[in-house]
C-alpha cells in the first residue's frame, strides 16, 4: 500500500490529499522485491497406488507409480520405462533414487494419513516399499502373489512384503485370487467385479482412514502388523437369515484363503442405516466371543443411507504371522537359489 | 563554429527587414540577426538582435521560408535550410538519440522486472493452490534435503534480484534525461503496475492501483484484466496500455523529423 510518510494515510496519488506530502514511489518500488506470504496446505490423506491404476478417492491426494512404455512424471503420476525382462532388482537399481526423489518432490509425507495400495507382484513394489522417502507409518494394502502365482511373482511379492515389514509398516493382505473372485452388487452401479470391486473397497476404506488407522495403530502396539480383511458389501437381511450367520460366512470371504482362525484381533468397520447399528454390534460381539485368544477387538459403525437397507461390513483380522509369506516362500526360495541376487540375504 | 547566411524578408520581434544576415553561433547556441542597410554611398550590416536556441527550439520550413521559433526569413536554396537545421539541431539530435536509447533500456528493464515479478506471483499462486504440481514443474531434484516449499519461495524471490538491480541502475541513468515530475510518474507507474499484480494475487480490488495508473498516464484508462487471468498476461496488456516509457511521451515529439 502506498502510505503517506507524514500522516500514514493510504494514498493512491502523487501527493497526500490531507497533508500534501509527496508519496515516495521511488522508495516504495524498492519493496517490490518482497513477495507476499502464502499458505501451503496438503490433503490430510495420501493414497499411493503402486503397479495399479488409482481408485477415485475424494479429498485425498491419490498418486500412482507405474511401469509404462515411456517415462513421464507429473504431480499425480510417475511412469517408469519398462525394462525388458526386468526383475525387481533391475527396477530397484535403476529407479530407486528416481522414486525417492519424486516422492519427496510431491510431498508424499505431508499428509497425516498415508496408505499405499501396492501390487507386490509388480517389480516396482520392492523399490517403493524399501524407499527412504517412506516414513514407516503407512498402512499398506498389499495385493499379493498366491499359491497359483509363478515363482518369479512369488519371489517379488515375498521380497516386497518382507521389506515393508522391515520398515515397520502394517499390511492388510489381499491375495490375487481374492481379487479375481471378488464381486458384489452396488446400489448405484449394479454388479461390480474384480479390480473395480477391489477399488471400491479401497475407496471405502480410504474414506474411513481414521477408523482404519485407529484399528491398525492399536494393533501395532500389540505387535500385530499383518491383517487380512473380509468384506461384505451391500448386504441385506433378505439374503442372510441372521446377522450371526453373516459373520460366520465371512470366514469364507477372507482376503487370504485358508488361514488358521487363531486371530489376534478382529475389528469391524460397518457402514449401515442407523436402525441396524445395534443388531450388527450385538452379532459382532457374539462372533468375537468365540475367539478366546483375542488381544484386541473394536467396532466402529458409521451411518450409511440405503434405499434397500443395505449395509457394508469390513472385518479386519489381525494375525500372529503373515499367512501369505508362508504360502509363497517356496516360490521365493526356488528363484533365490537359481539367482542368488534375487534373495533377501544379498539385498 | 559560426555559420552565416544571407536572408530575405526577415521577421523578428514584430519587425520586418528586407535583407540581412543570419549568424548561427554553435558555441554560444545563439542566432544573431543583422539588417543590411543601404545608402547611396554604401551598405552596411547593422545588428538587430539575437535569440538563444535549445533542444526545445522549433525549426521548420515551408519551401524556402524558414521559421525558428518567432524568427522567420527566406533563403535562396534548400541546402541552406539543411545546413541551418544541422547546425542548430545536431547536438540536440545526438542528445535525444542518447536519451531515446536510455528510455528504451529502462523500458526493457522495467517490463522485464514486472514480468519476472508477475511470473513469481503466478508461481506462488500455483504453489498455494496446487503445491505438488508447482514443485514438480519448478524443482527438478531434491538433492540438498531443504524443504521444497521454502526452496520454491526462495527461488521465486531470488529470481527478482537481478532484474530489479538492472531496472534500478537504468532508472538512475534516466533521471538526468527527463524532468523530475516525469521521473516521479515513472516510479508511480512501476508501483501501480506492481500493485495491480499484488491485488490480482490476493484476489482484492484492482480499482485503486488502476486509478493511480490513470493519474500517471492521463491519456489511458479503462484497463480491465480478463477474467481468471494469469498475472504475467495481465501485466503485459496493462503495461502496453499505460507505459510512459516512450521517447515521445518523455522527450516530446521529435520535431527534427517534421
Amino acid at each position: 500500500m502506498p502510505n503517506c510518510p507524514n500522516c500514514n494515510a493510504t494514498v493512491w496519488d502523487f501527493n497526500c490529499p490531507k497533508c500534501k506530502t509527496p508519496i515516495p514511489y521511488d522508495q516504495l518500488v524498492k519493496k517490490l522485491v518482497d513477495l507476499p506470504e502464502i499458505q501451503v496446505r496438503f490433503e490430510n490423506l495420501t493414497v499411493l497406488f503402486v503397479g495399479l491404476e488409482p481408485a477415485e478417492i475424494k479429498k485425498a491426494y491419490v498418486p500412482k507409480i507405474v511401469i509404462g512404455s515411456e517415462g513421464t512424471e507429473t504431480s499425480k503420476s510417475l511412469t517408469l520405462t519398462r525394462i525388458d525382462g526386468g526383475t525387481w532388482l533391475d527396477y530397484s537399481k535403476r529407479y530407486s533414487s528416481i522414486i525417492e526423489n519424486w516422492l519427496r518432490r510431491v510431498y508424499y509425507t505431508s499428509s497425516r494419513y498415508k496408505m499405499i495400495v501396492v501390487n507386490t507382484s509388480n517389480p516396482l513394489s520392492v523399490a517403493v516399499l524399501s524407499s527412504h522417502a517412506l516414513e514407516g507409518n503407512e498402512t499398506i494394502l498389499a495385493l499379493t502373489a498366491d499359491d497359483s502365482s509363478t515363482p518369479l511373482s512369488k519371489n517379488t511379492s515375498y521380497v516386497a512384503l518382507k521389506k515393508a515389514y522391515e520398515n515397520g509398516q502394517s499390511i492388510v493382505l489381499f491375495e490375487e485370487k481374492y481379487l479375481k473372485n471378488l464381486a458384489y452388487f452396488d446400489e448405484d452401479q449394479g454388479l461390480i467385479t474384480g479390480e473395480a470391486a477391489f477399488k471400491k473397497i479401497v475407496t471405502n476404506i480410504a474414506s474411513n482412514i481414521q477408523t482404519l488407522n485407529h484399528f491398525i495403530e492399536g494393533d501395532k502396539k500389540l505387535g500385530i502388523t499383518n491383517h487380512t480383511i473380509s468384506t461384505l458389501l451391500s448386504a441385506s437381511d433378505h439374503v442372510y437369515s441372521s446377522m450371526a450367520t453373516l459373520f460366520k460366512l465371512n470366514a469364507f470371504m477372507n482376503s487370504v484363503e485358508g488361514i488358521d482362525e487363531d486371530y489376534q484381533s478382529i475389528h469391524l468397520l460397518g457402514l449401515s442405516p442407523i436402525a441396524l447399528h445395534q443388531q450388527i454390534e450385538e452379532a459382532f460381539k457374539s462372533y468375537c466371543s468365540e475367539f478366546k485368544d483375542l488381544l484386541n477387538s473394536e467396532i466402529i459403525i458409521r451411518e450409511k443411507s440405503s434405499l434397500y437397507n443395505f449395509y457394508d461390513l469390513y472385518i479386519f483380522f489381525g494375525l500372529k504371522e503373515d499367512p501369505v509369506i508362508k504360502k509363497i516362500e517356496s516360490g521365493y526360495s526356488s528363484i533365490a537359489k537359481k539367482i542368488p541376487s534375487l534373495s533377501l540375504e544379498v539385498n | 563554429m559560426v555559420y552565416t547566411t544571407r536572408a530575405l524578408n526577415i521577421r523578428f520581434n514584430g519587425e520586418y527587414y528586407k535583407t540581412g544576415d543570419i549568424k548561427i553561433n554553435d558555441d554560444e547556441k545563439t542566432i544573431e540577426v543583422s539588417q543590411l542597410k543601404k545608402s547611396h554611398l554604401s551598405s552596411k550590416m547593422t545588428y538587430v538582435g539575437k535569440i538563444t536556441y535549445s533542444d526545445s527550439t522549433m525549426i521548420s520550413n515551408d519551401g524556402l521560408k524558414i521559421k525558428i521559433n518567432d524568427l522567420s526569413f527566406d533563403i535562396s536554396e534548400k541546402i541552406v535550410y539543411d545546413q541551418i537545421k544541422k547546425t542548430v539541431m545536431e547536438p540536440y539530435k545526438l542528445k535525444r538519440e542518447r536519451n531515446e536509447e536510455i528510455i528504451k533500456l529502462v523500458d526493457n528493464a522495467v517490463i522485464n522486472f514486472l514480468l519476472v515479478r508477475a511470473k513469481a506471483l503466478d508461481d506462488l499462486r500455483k504453489l498455494s493452490t496446487d503445491p505438488r504440481e508447482a514443485i514438480i514443474h519448478k524443482l527438478e531434484r531434491d538433492d540438498d534435503g531443504e524443504d521444497l516449499v521454502v526452496k520454491f519461495r526462495k527461488t521465486a524471490a531470488e529470481s527478482l534480484s537481478q532484474p530489479y538491480s538492472e531496472m534500478e541502475s537504468n532508472l538512475q541513468l534516466l533521471k538526468p534525461a527527463i524532468s523530475e515530475t516525469d521521473m516521479k510518474k515513472v516510479y508511480a507507474m512501476i508501483f501501480g503496475v506492481a500493485s495491480v499484480q499484488t491485488a490480482m494475487f490476493n484476489n482484492s480490488d484492482l480499482d485503486k492501483p488502476v486509478e493511480l495508473l490513470e493519474k500517471v498516464n492521463k491519456n489511458k484508462s479503462g484497463w480491465k484484466p480478463t477474467s481468471d487471468s494469469i498475472i504475467a498476461d495481465a501485466t503485459k496488456s496493462l503495461y502496453s496500455e499505460i507505459s510512459l516509457l516512450s521517447p515521445d511521451v518523455l522527450l516530446g515529439k521529435n520535431e527534427s523529423e517534421v
